[in-house]
Order: C-alpha cells, then sequence, then structure tokens
C-alpha cells in the first residue's frame, strides 16, 4: 500500500494538474465576439419597441429578444464546443446581475420616456446596446477569472 | 444546497487523463468531446476510454443529439455524483499536501 507521505507527493502533482486544467478551460469557455453585440441588439430592440409602441408589439418584441437569445446562445455552444454553468462564481454573478438590471432599467426606462421622447429612447437604445456589449465581454472577463481561481463546486 | 463532501480519495478520479477530464467538465455545463481530447492531447480512442471508465462508475453522463447533415456531437456533463466525487478527491488532496513545505 502506498505511504501517505508518497501519496502526499503526488497529491501535490495531481494539484498542480488541476490548477493547470482549470487554467486551460477558463480560456475556452468566453461568448465569440458576435455573441455580445447580437444580444446588445435585440435588448436595443426591446428598448425601442417599448418606447415607441404598446400593446402586442412588447410582447412581438419580448418573443423576438428570448427566441433570438436562445438562438445565440445554441449558436455559441456549437461555435465553442462548451456550455458555461449558469454565473459560478462572485465576480461572474454579480456581472450577470448588474446586465440584467441595466437590460430591465432601459427597457422599463424607455416605457416611462414613452412617444414623446423618441430621441431619448433612441439614445437609450443605443445605451444599452453598448452597456450589453461592454458588460458581456466584463462578464467573460469574470467568468474566466472565476474558473481559473476554482470559485465553483470542484 | 448540499453540504460539502469529506476529504475523500477517489482511485477512479486520480489517474492524470480522468481528473483533468473532471476538473473540465466541473467548470461547464457541458463539454463536447472534441474539446476535451484537446484538454489532453491524446487519441479519440484514449478519450473515450476514460470516459467509459467514468460513465461505468456514474460521475459523467454522455449525450449524442445529430447535428444538421448528420454529424454526431458528443457532449459530455458531470453528474451530480461526479461533482461530490471530485470535490471530496480535491478535498483529500488538499489534506495530503497541507503539512508539506511550500513548493519552489
Amino acid at each position: 500500500m502506498e505511504s501517505d507521505s508518497g501519496k502526499s507527493v503526488d497529491a501535490r502533482g495531481a494539484l498542480d494538474d488541476i490548477r493547470r486544467a482549470r487554467g486551460w478551460v477558463s480560456e475556452r469557455v468566453g461568448s465569440p465576439w458576435w455573441f455580445h453585440g447580437g444580444l446588445g441588439l435585440l435588448v436595443a430592440q426591446q428598448v425601442v419597441v417599448n418606447g415607441v409602441a404598446e400593446g402586442l408589439w412588447t410582447l412581438v418584441s419580448f418573443g423576438v429578444l428570448v427566441l433570438g437569445a436562445t438562438v445565440l446562445v445554441l449558436c455559441a455552444r456549437r461555435a465553442t464546443g462548451v456550455t458555461p454553468t449558469w454565473p459560478r462564481g462572485p465576480r461572474a454573478n454579480a456581472l450577470m446581475a448588474v446586465r440584467m438590471m441595466v437590460a430591465l432599467g432601459a427597457i422599463w426606462g424607455a416605457a416611462l420616456l414613452g412617444r414623446e421622447a423618441v430621441g431619448a429612447v433612441a439614445a437609450l437604445a443605443v445605451g444599452s446596446l453598448l452597456a450589453t456589449v461592454l458588460l458581456g465581454f466584463a462578464y467573460d472577463s469574470a467568468l474566466r477569472q472565476d474558473i481559473a481561481e476554482g470559485s465553483d463546486a470542484g | 444546497m448540499s453540504a460539502e463532501p469529506g476529504p475523500r480519495f477517489d482511485e477512479i478520479i486520480h489517474a492524470p487523463n480522468r481528473l483533468r477530464i473532471c476538473v473540465a467538465l466541473a467548470a461547464t455545463a457541458e463539454t463536447e468531446f472534441s474539446v476535451l481530447r484537446e484538454l489532453l492531447g491524446v487519441s479519440d480512442a484514449v478519450v473515450s476510454k476514460q470516459l467509459r471508465t467514468l460513465q461505468e462508475a456514474g460521475y459523467v453522463t454522455l449525450t449524442k443529439p445529430t447535428g444538421r447533415g448528420g454529424r454526431v456531437r458528443t457532449w459530455v456533463s458531470l453528474t451530480g455524483r461526479g461533482r461530490q466525487a471530485l470535490q471530496g478527491h480535491i478535498a483529500e488532496l488538499r489534506r495530503l499536501t497541507r503539512h508539506l513545505p511550500a513548493a519552489e
């Protein structure tokens, strides 16, 4: 039977291996460049529709947002060969929350502004697009860091 | 939320290639077979063999949805049991190295 000290040396090598594997995976996760742009456009169209239209159109727009986001996720999964888990570490969790709040805030804000402020609605839509893209890249970066540091179940 | 599993050395997971596979799978919801092959830098046959061992232990599940044009991609994910075993194994590795002097 293997001694505990022999096992310890082996264990250190295994822990180094775990760190390397996490580092490698952290480089693999993250969305393709087009993912955040696509998501930004979907959020922006919902902001515009909520600002200038009402009733059925907002529902249609919401459907486009949900369907489009699903298609983007499936395409990203296919392109990267990896399906990231839902936010997993402290940084990724925080950024995902901020990202959702910004999108919901912009959609809600556009509804408050209404048709009388088309210019402001358009600015809000552009702002939400940019914020979605920038926060998306920040989220990817946070996710990579969380995985590399092992902020996960493993 | 389940409690952290206690330290437990797992012979199945400890083999280097299987350990790398489990660590990669723990960081993702699902990973494609070719990504694991790239991670290990070995042939398809070697990856398949390691996955079969993990599957028989109930640590991973494999799904093969048919892609467009008939291409089959194999997706691999860690089961709850596999995740627990990995956590226990990593805890045991940490316990074993706790008293060792720091590496250079």
